[in-house]
């Protein structure tokens, strides 16, 4: 093996392969080396309440996306002679005082909550990441305009702006999305732009910089990946936060319009006939706390299995 | 009767990934006013034999197994934990290896230096005050009449390691133990504290351990060497004895790696391969695998102990390991390739 | 001066200053960092110059002015006849792949979420934009055996290396670009004693194969005496003395090199005990307001008048390639006490 370094030339293309065959087959014996992600994956995997956690939000999502094709109901058919009754083996969660059948809107109710919630997360999460890892890169005035720009939006007291959009454009599912959507991914960018500074003095990215790869190359290949763990975290922690929004928002009648019902819609009726009526409140509540615990938790166990430094040990 | 005698002290973490024998079987001794070098690579042993003096070893995971540790006739081991208080900080002190984090950054100077006194002597403010700022002008803080209201922040690190001295020895303690306390600084500051170190230590006949990785610092220093490999001593004996008759493979390698003292044109000795893992039982001697004068024979169940070879120069013997070898003709077959085997990263 | 831009790199009273802006309140200026503080250098192709000096003296700021990551206050740069310090900030992408940087800390400078055939390919490309498949592939595996790794390791991830084993992928990276020139900024000290040797023996084997001109960086005069042709001593921004590795350290004319030289501990009881050190005063004096005059004058061990804080000393040849900082306090430190 001794020689090795003499036959190792750098300058130009090499050669017709004098070691050929050795490379070729050293090739097929690569070690797959384990990504920080799938190292994270195996910690995430060990934690057994986050993987609860997990699980049982997919059943959550399945149960409000698949279900409402297996149920004989329909969300919007009322049945006035019926009215508000109790759960029976009919209608395993009763129905509503328009004799709607429950289960079926809260696993309709359950689709438009969850949907906000990744749509809006999902939107922040762009904008959130691309705007804050600009910033950060940039430095400087740039950055300076650019975060003065986040101030003022966060400055905007949050109903307002969303009565101000829903005054100037009407009411739709979608402004909604828009409008939570603008108002989450500031702390998003926030945090990314604080993490891109701290990289930014890393040796690695100067290394980078010194090989004279373009800016975006740089801010999409080695600043972004190395702040997606606390943005990952964050997104879990943010769909709650969303969907609690939204459940405000429909409170104050800014949300989600009848016939159409969200978790929130439905949690407001419910807690309006309470004393009477309790299951109206009891199962779609109970669901949206399910959902908020679930995500919670898996955000919990995220950063420890993204961040082991910060966890116990 | 030696200030400090420790026989057999093993100290072991408990974690997950199995059990750690971070110190396995160290006896060593030191008399008033000597200086007990501790050197080894990264990883050794050699915070962890500290640590465990001052019983300051995270509980759990880690845990002192076994051993005694004289100090003038008591065991630090067995002591009460009241007991102890008396004696840290007070006939026995410390220097830790960062000078920006064992300062309170929050108190004065002045304020740690008079906690440091009030806490083991009776002694008003005034006295205690003055008996501070005595203490850094002794270890070379200029103006120390008016730096010594100032926030460890405001001091540079060479600084701040000369206050963590003369807070360590404001008692005037029997023994003081300094781990790595120069590696974060620069050679000339290192200069600087370690001379600060040796005249305060002539003047108050104070016994120091002096823990490094630098056998340099060792050389200048010391009168008594211990060599440590994967938690044990492999060798041990008077700083001369260690440097011009080293007897272990890993002491002799280990002076061949370093460029001061090789001849420019010269290639460095690279030990190859890797420290133990210490969750692993280790059979014979811990250093065979990466020995550059290996015998043939089978590995005896346990690590060899250190033997006298005269004049209290021990080492530890495995007996399969040429000790006449020299490292020269070692470099000189050639066969040090630094190519490493497949399969040799550590996994994190 | 013109036929000292054709050598290979060549630096001419290069500053770089930071302004720390101004106080909030106040308004009143925070200072400027004088971190290197007019250099005059010049390198020839295939040598190696060490530069050393104490923490904070300015080492890194002037190798990351060279590689262009700061850009000088002042002052020019040339590599190979073109001036480096004028090419605009767009174009210096460009040439950036003829010199390389390896930096000191081997857990910090590679990027944890690409393996190392990732990180090495995109290297490659900066020099060979269309290598791909089996090509580029062999190119990585050559790359990795030059620097003593083996190849059926590139798909790991840093984690999964030691730190002797990622200063190699570091050196490795460095190397992809097929660069004529390499700042070496202190690659060894974060490691241990007995992985250091691994390293430099490495960079050795390299540069003379490779004919890789080389900056190594370090505050260890043991090591850079080891691998430098030539050593240039860095103080508070500015060089002090320059000359020949040997020279350097075996008959050095500035105190402050004899302080140098005095304060590395030589692992040898007998001549520790029995040399005489220059102890130097107090700490490096901040770079904001660096004294006037010899910049040396508050640590100097030998006595001195006023005049030293006054004359800024000539920077002069004072035998065939062996340059100092001519204060005659300084440099005579025997004669200054004696008479
Ligand atoms: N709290 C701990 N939990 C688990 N293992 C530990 C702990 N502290 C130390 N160890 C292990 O004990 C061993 C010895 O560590 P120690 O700190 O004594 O090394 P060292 O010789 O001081 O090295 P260095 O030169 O890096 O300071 C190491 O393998 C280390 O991983
Ligand atoms: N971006 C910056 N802004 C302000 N001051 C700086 C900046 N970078 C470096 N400095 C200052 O410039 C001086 C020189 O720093 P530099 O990092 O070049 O020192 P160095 O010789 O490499 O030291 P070390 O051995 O500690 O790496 C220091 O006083 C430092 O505080
Ligand atoms: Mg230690
Ligand atoms: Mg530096």
């Amino acid at each position: 093996m001794s020689n090795i370094s003499q036959t190792a030339t750098l300058q130009g293309k090499p050669q017709p392969d004098p070691a050929g065959p050795a490379v070729a087959a050293m090739l097929e014996e690569l070690e797959e080396g384990s990504s920080l992600w799938k190292d994270a994956w195996a910690r995430l995997r060990k934690n057994k309440l986050a993987l609860t956690s997990l699980f049982l939000f997919i059943l959550i999502v399945l149960f409000c996306v698949v279900g409402p094709f297996l149920s004989p109901y329909d969300s919007q058919a009322q049945d006035l002679f019926v009215g508000a009754e109790g759960p029976s083996a009919a209608h395993w969660f009763g129905t509503d005082t328009l004799g709607r059948d429950l289960l079926v809107r809260v696993m309709e109710g359950g689709r438009i909550s969850l949907l906000v919630g990744l749509v809006a997360t999902t939107v922040s999460l762009m904008i959130g990441v691309i705007f804050g890892a600009v910033a950060g890169y940039m430095g400087g005035r740039v950055d300076a305009a650019m975060m003065r720009f986040v101030d003022l939006l966060y400055a905007l007291p949050f109903t307002i702006f969303v009565i101000l959009l829903m005054v100037a454009f009407g009411r739709s599912l979608w402004l909604m999305f828009v409008a939570i959507g603008c108002v989450e991914w500031l702390t998003m960018a926030r945090i990314v732009r604080s993490g891109v500074i701290g990289l930014k003095k890393q040796e690695f990215v100067e290394a980078a910089v010194s090989l004279g790869y373009s800016h975006t190359r740089i801010i999409l290949r080695h600043l972004i990946p190395n702040v997606l763990g606390p943005v990952i975290v964050i997104s879990t922690l943010t769909v709650p936060a969303v969907m609690l929004l939204e459940a405000f928002l429909s409170f104050l009648g800014l949300g989600v319009q009848p016939p159409f019902a969200s978790w929130g819609v439905l949690i407001n009726e419910g807690q309006q006939n309470m004393e009477i009526f309790p299951w109206l409140l009891i199962f779609p509540a109970f669901f949206f706390a399910l959902t908020l615990f679930c995500l919670n938790f898996l955000g919990d166990g995220l950063r420890d299995a993204l961040d082991p430094k910060s966890a116990k040990d | 009767m030696a200030l400090l005698e420790v026989e057999d002290l093993a100290t072991h973490f408990h974690t997950r990934e199995g059990t750690v024998r971070a110190v396995d079987g160290v006896s060593f001794s030191i008399d008033k006013g000597e200086t007990l070098g501790i050197v080894g690579e990264s990883g050794s042993g050699k915070s962890v034999t500290c640590y465990s003096l001052m019983r300051l070893i995270p509980e759990p995971p880690g845990r002192i197994e076994r051993g005694v540790a004289r100090f003038d006739g008591q065991d630090l081991l067995q002591m009460s934990k009241s007991d102890l208080r008396h004696v840290r900080g007070d006939r026995i002190s410390m220097i830790f290896q960062d000078p920006m984090t064992s300062l309170n950054p929050y108190l004065r100077i002045s304020t740690q230096l008079i906690e440091a006194q009030q806490t083991h002597r009776d002694i008003d403010n005034k006295a205690a005050l003055f008996k501070a700022i005595e203490g850094l002008e002794e270890v070379g803080i200029p103006d120390a009449a008016n730096r010594v209201k100032s926030y460890p922040h405001e001091f540079s690190g060479g600084m701040r390691q000369r206050v963590m001295i003369a807070m360590a020895l404001i008692n005037e303690p029997d023994l003081l133990i300094a781990d790595e306390p120069t590696t974060a600084l620069d050679v000339t500051v290192q200069a600087q504290i370690l001379d600060i170190i040796k005249q305060r230590q002539e003047r108050l006949g104070t016994a120091v351990i002096l823990v490094t990785h630098d056998l340099g610092v060792v050389a200048g220093n010391c009168d008594k060497v211990n060599v440590m490999y994967a938690g044990q001593i492999v060798e041990s004996g008077s700083a001369e004895q260690v440097f011009y008759e080293a007897k272990h493979a890993y002491t002799r390698s280990l002076q061949k790696t370093i460029p001061s003292l090789q001849e420019k044109g010269q290639e460095l000795y690279t030990i190859p391969g890797l420290p133990p893992d210490l969750t692993k039982p280790i059979n014979g001697c811990a250093f065979h695998p990466r020995c550059p004068f290996p015998k043939t024979g089978a590995a005896e169940t346990g690590r060899p102990t250190l033997k006298d070879v005269g004049d209290g120069h021990c080492f530890a013997d495995c007996g399969y390991c040429d000790s006449s070898g020299s490292i020269e003709d070692v470099l000189a077959k050639g066969d040090t390739d630094d190519i490493q085997l497949p399969g040799e990263g550590v996994k994190a | 001066m013109s036929d000292r831009r054709d050598d290979f790199l060549v630096l001419e009273n290069v500053k770089t200053h930071f302004d720390l802006g101004r106080d909030f309140l106040t308004r009143r200026s925070k200072g400027v960092v004088k971190a290197v503080d007019g250099i005059s250098l010049t390198i020839k192709e295939g040598e190696t110059l060490g530069l050393v000096g104490e923490s904070g003296c300015g080492k890194s700021t002037l190798s990351r002015t060279i590689m262009q990551l700061i850009r000088p206050t002042s002052g020019k740069i040339w590599l190979e006849g073109k001036e480096l310090s004028a090419i605009s900030d767009r174009d210096i992408r460009d040439v950036r792949k003829n010199f390389q940087m390896i930096f000191q800390d081997p857990y910090a400078s590679l990027n944890p979420r690409m393996t190392v055939l990732d990180t090495l390919s995109e290297a490659i490309r900066t020099r060979h934009p269309d290598s791909k498949g089996d090509d580029l592939l062999q190119r990585v595996s050559e790359l990795l055996r030059t620097v003593g790794l083996n190849p059926a390791q590139m798909k790991r991830y840093p984690h999964e290396f030691s730190g002797g084993q990622r200063q190699r992928v570091a050196i490795a990276r460095a190397l992809a670009p097929e660069p004529k020139l390499i700042i070496a900024d202190e690659p060894v000290s974060a490691l241990d004693v007995s992985i250091q040797s691994q390293i430099l023996n490495l960079l050795k084997r390299l540069k003379s194969e490779m004919g890789l001109t080389m900056i190594f960086v370090s505050h260890d005069l043991s090591v850079v005496r080891y691998i430098s042709d030539r050593i240039a001593v860095m103080y508070l921004g500015r060089i002090t003395e320059l000359g020949n590795a040997e020279t350097i350290v075996d008959d050095p004319l500035h105190i402050y090199t004899k302080a140098l030289t005095s304060a590395i501990p030589v692992p040898d009881p007998r001549a520790e005990h029995s040399r005489k050190r220059v102890i130097l005063q107090g700490d490096q004096p901040s770079p904001i307001d660096p004294p006037s005059g010899c910049n040396f004058w508050p640590r100097s061990p030998v006595e001195h008048d006023a005049q030293m804080k006054e004359t800024v000393p000539e920077f002069v040849e004072v035998a065939t390639g062996h340059w100092v900082s001519n204060c005659r306090f300084c440099v005579e430190p025997t004669a200054a006490t004696s008479g």
